[in-house]
């Protein structure tokens, strides 16, 4: 960085070197001006760049006022700007590093000639899409209002939800070259501030040169511990968010971004909804139905494979005869069948999200009913693979984050190898791995399989099931941060 | 953390010892749900009905028969399997056994415990098949039988023999458990076959309004593993009420004025006390049965509306479980068996007097006697208010 010396006072150096730092960009406005004092006779210089400032403020609220001045005195020029134009937040700026990124933010810098300060004024208009209801976490009942790609709007979101003094805002910018706005937001009496301070060093100790999606920083904070799981919660929903903070967490709201990180982040919460909270307590099982659809989605491919290859005396005797008549016509033997098949409709879904939706429809015909089905007429695969397979796809797709539900993709195969080797024995194996892996994961300092491992009997209340809300919200969940993990990690 | 992977690691290659021979393709193996075991000189023929199963569940390739039976001779039935495996081009697997039928001969000549002693030995045939025997014909006719209803014999005699109740069967561990208990004779279903054999062997029985079909015959008595006297199935349902297993099913009364008949629907049938007595060296032994049902087809001219009417039905009834109980201890009297587990009680309530009665207990057996009361609760009478003509 060349340009950290203090601004001079000449009014063509300071101009030559703002041109020389944007390499003499045309979206660099210079406007000089020569307002009509009484007393002495001083140049003005507006400079801002095109297409991030609201035009009709600066010809407005700054340049009429400033055009229609007279009384200007040599000593106190500032005051006197500052006086003039009818901005509400401004701010002095004494450094050429400082009046840059102000600049590059939308501000509009206003030089006076002969003296080595300048005034920035807030003229930024970004632009932004319109409010929409969230894509990925959408809901029949509740909010129905999603984030969108501009942090402003998504703190405004919150903070209209959060009406509380204690919240905290943190802001501060990362990334060398896009110098993308980072804000912490956190509850002051509820945060846990071991955690929060471990956060905040996280995200000072970035090394990323340019973050263009929250997901940059989800992967930087995430830490050295090798898992498919998400170990960060990202949510589209302000409600979300608000309730997540309520429960003491941080939030961190990537500029650009429309989902919003919260940490820590624990392994029951990717499969509740914010339904859950918006329908009636207990009787409502569908927590307990979409933890039930997220394990057998892990399971049913693997068990058929290990029922139908090793024991095949498990299965009732009517459906293994209809098992083994499907059997006798096809090619291919059953592990094939189904790893063909689960990467077929991997590539379904993925191209059924890339592509334009008018083709969409289409796609998903000839995806599914020409491939599916007559696949299994033309004898190339069994039936019975096929309803086994798309049925781990539909009750994967229960799973309401989306990432947690991409998780266990390669879990899945991994079960399928193991079951096609060993057959159950190599299930039981494969099992005893996972609950490990997720035994000894942690999301900053949180046990992420916390609060059943460690058992946290308080917390239940609101974690298979949820108890009614005046046993839940009035008191605040204790993250029991594990002693031994943090131990271990030193 | 990595000395799970460690652990992991060394569970994965401790597996490479395991056999690899159980794993199969559904098309590489051949099933079987019925074996049946035949009396040879020396040895045993063993006949295995392998399913087809493109032919049962309609996926048909080509028009063959929808199950096959294979027979071999052998010394042991391990090698008459062998041969059967020998000749098919498929892994023969037999852990879907479902039943498995022992030959009438080979029941007479005494060898059910051998057999029983094989299937909890064996680790294909899975010990919770059901045991039956046959009545008239040998086990491989009747599994070459073409049934028509469930399309394949195994599953029609399974669902035939289910209907009667779980309880009332046995598989081989129960039948062990019943060999070594004292005081108690085993008592197996069979099953007889109805109709030509000829005409029921060929596919054309398929097509026929009147099959020949396997039917469940009723109870074979044992005395020691040896088959002894055959009960037709009304006499059995009578034997069961006794030993507790009974499901539902008709008793047939004689009004209590006149020679008209009525039916009474049973439900529930328990046995709520068993006692014995010790009378001048006999033994008489008192049964109280809780039972529970409806009064179905109604002969008689008592008012069913009459508390009074109904408490005489249940004397007729009273009256007709005891005279058929009373003959299936004649009948069991005259072959020196004990399929109600008299003695058993004996044991249970009084072990040292049955220790001096055990050894001649097959002849003491025939001077004791039987005396069953029931408790009988009528739920349903039946839209019969208004008859007391």
């Amino acid at each position: 960085m060349k340009s950290i010396e203090d601004l001079s006072d000449s009014l063509k150096t300071n101009i030559a070197s703002i041109q020389k730092a944007f390499h003499s960009n045309k979206e660099l406005i210079v406007r000089t001006i020569s307002p009509p004092f009484l007393e002495v006779k001083k140049e003005i210089c507006l400079v801002y760049l095109d297409t991030i400032v609201d035009k009709s403020v600066i010809q407005e609220h700054i340049l009429r006022p400033l055009l229609q001045m007279k009384d200007f005195s040599a000593a106190h020029p500032i005051h006197d700007i500052s006086n003039t134009i009818e901005i509400s937040n401004i701010q002095v700026i004494l450094t050429m590093n400082e009046l840059i990124s102000h600049l590059t933010n939308g501000n509009t810098i206003i030089l006076i000639e002969e003296i080595d300060q300048c005034i920035s004024a807030a003229t930024e208009e970004w632009k932004d899409r319109a409010f929409t209801f969230p894509q990925s976490q959408r809901v029949l009942k509740g909010p129905q209002i999603g984030f969108t790609e501009l942090a402003k709007n998504n703190l405004s979101l919150i903070k209209r939800g959060l009406k509380n003094e204690k919240l905290v805002i943190e802001e501060q910018t990362i990334g060398a070259e896009t110098n993308t706005s980072i804000s912490l937001l956190y509850l002051a009496n509820k945060v846990d501030h071991e955690i929060l301070e471990t956060v905040r060093n996280k995200v000072q100790s970035i090394e990323l040169s340019s973050i263009l999606d929250s997901s940059y920083i989800e992967e930087s904070i995430s830490g050295e511990q090798i898992t498919s799981f998400p170990l960060v919660f990202t949510t589209e929903r302000p409600d979300v968010t608000s309730g997540h903070l309520l429960e003491g967490k941080i939030a961190i709201i990537c500029d650009g971004s429309p989902n919003v990180l919260i940490v820590p982040a624990l392994f029951i919460q990717f499969l509740q909804s914010p339904e859950d909270y918006y329908e009636k307590p207990l009787f409502e099982l569908t927590r307990l139905i979409r933890i039930f659809s997220f394990i057998v989605s892990i399971y049913l491919i693997p068990f058929y494979i290990a029922l139908t290859l090793f024991h095949q005396e498990l299965i009732p005797s009517e459906l293994l005869i209809n098992l083994a008549a499907q059997r006798q016509i096809v090619p291919l033997p059953v592990v094939l069948e189904v790893i063909l098949f689960m990467l077929l409709f991997q590539v379904v879904l993925e191209s059924s999200i890339r592509l334009p939706t008018g083709i969409t429809l289409a796609f998903s015909i000839i995806g599914t009913l020409i491939l599916g089905q007559s696949a299994a007429d033309a004898g190339l695969v069994q039936l019975a693979s096929l309803v086994v397979v798309s049925a781990t796809y539909v009750l994967n797709f229960a799973v309401p984050i989306h990432p947690f539900a991409n998780s266990v993709k390669m879990i899945r195969f991994f079960f399928v190898f193991l079951a096609s080797v060993f057959g159950i024995y190599g299930i039981m194996l494969g099992t005893f791995v996972l609950v490990n892996h997720l035994c000894s994961l942690n999301s900053f300092g949180v046990p992420y399989l916390s609060p059943i491992a460690p058992l946290k009997t308080a917390d239940l209340k609101d974690t298979l099931i949820r108890f009614p809300l005046k046993k839940i919200i009035n008191t605040t969940k204790k993250y029991s941060k594990d002693d031994h993990i943090k131990n271990h990690k030193k | 953390m990595k000395y799970l992977y460690f652990i992991f690691i060394i569970l994965s290659v401790a597996s490479i010892f395991f056999s690899q021979e159980d794993k199969h393709e559904l098309n590489q193996s051949s099933f079987s749900f019925a074996l049946g075991i035949d009396y040879e000189k020396e040895g045993y023929t063993v006949s295995l009905q392998l399913i087809n199963p493109g032919e049962i569940s309609g996926e048909k390739l080509l028009n063959n028969s929808p199950y096959i039976v294979y027979k071999a001779k052998g010394k042991t039935i391990d090698t008459a399997l062998e041969k059967i495996s020998m000749n098919t081009s498929r892994h023969l697997d037999l852990k879907q056994e479902q039943i498995i039928v022992l030959g009438e001969e080979l029941a007479r000549k005494g060898r059910l415990k051998e057999i029983v002693e094989y299937i909890l030995h064996s680790p294909d045939i899975p010990a919770n098949a059901l045991i039956i025997t046959t009545k008239g014909n040998k086990a491989s006719e009747l599994l070459k039988i073409f049934s028509p209803v469930e399309g394949y014999s195994a599953l029609e005699i399974t669902n035939t023999l289910n209907k009667l109740g779980r309880h009332v069967l046995n598989n081989a561990s129960e039948i062990k458990v019943e060999l070594l208990e004292d005081g108690k004779d085993i008592s197996l279903p069979y099953i007889e076959l109805k109709g030509d054999l000829q005409k029921g062997m060929n596919r054309d029985n398929l097509d026929t309004t009147t099959p020949a079909h396997i039917v469940f015959g009723g109870f074979g008595l044992f005395k020691d593993g040896t088959l002894k006297k055959f009960l037709d199935y009304r006499d059995s349902l009578f034997l069961q009420l006794l030993n507790g297993k009974s499901s539902g099913f008709i008793i047939e009364s004689t009004c209590p004025a006149g020679s008209e008949k009525f039916a009474f629907k049973l439900f529930n049938g328990a046995v709520k006390k068993k006692e014995f007595k010790l009378a001048h060296d006999n033994y008489s032994f008192q049964y109280i049965l809780n039972l529970s049902g409806d009064i179905r087809q109604y002969n008689c001219h008592g008012n069913l509306k009459d508390p009074e009417t109904i408490s005489q039905l249940e004397t007729q009834i009273n009256k007709t479980i005891q005279s058929k109980e009373n003959k299936i201890l004649s009948i069991a009297q005259d072959h020196e068996l004990d399929p109600f587990g008299l003695g058993h009680s004996i044991k249970s309530k009084d072990p040292k007097a049955w220790r001096n009665v055990e050894k001649d207990w097959s002849t003491r057996i025939k001077n004791a006697r039987l005396n069953v009361h029931s408790d009988i609760t009528i739920q349903n009478v039946g839209n019969y208010k208004s008859r007391g003509d």
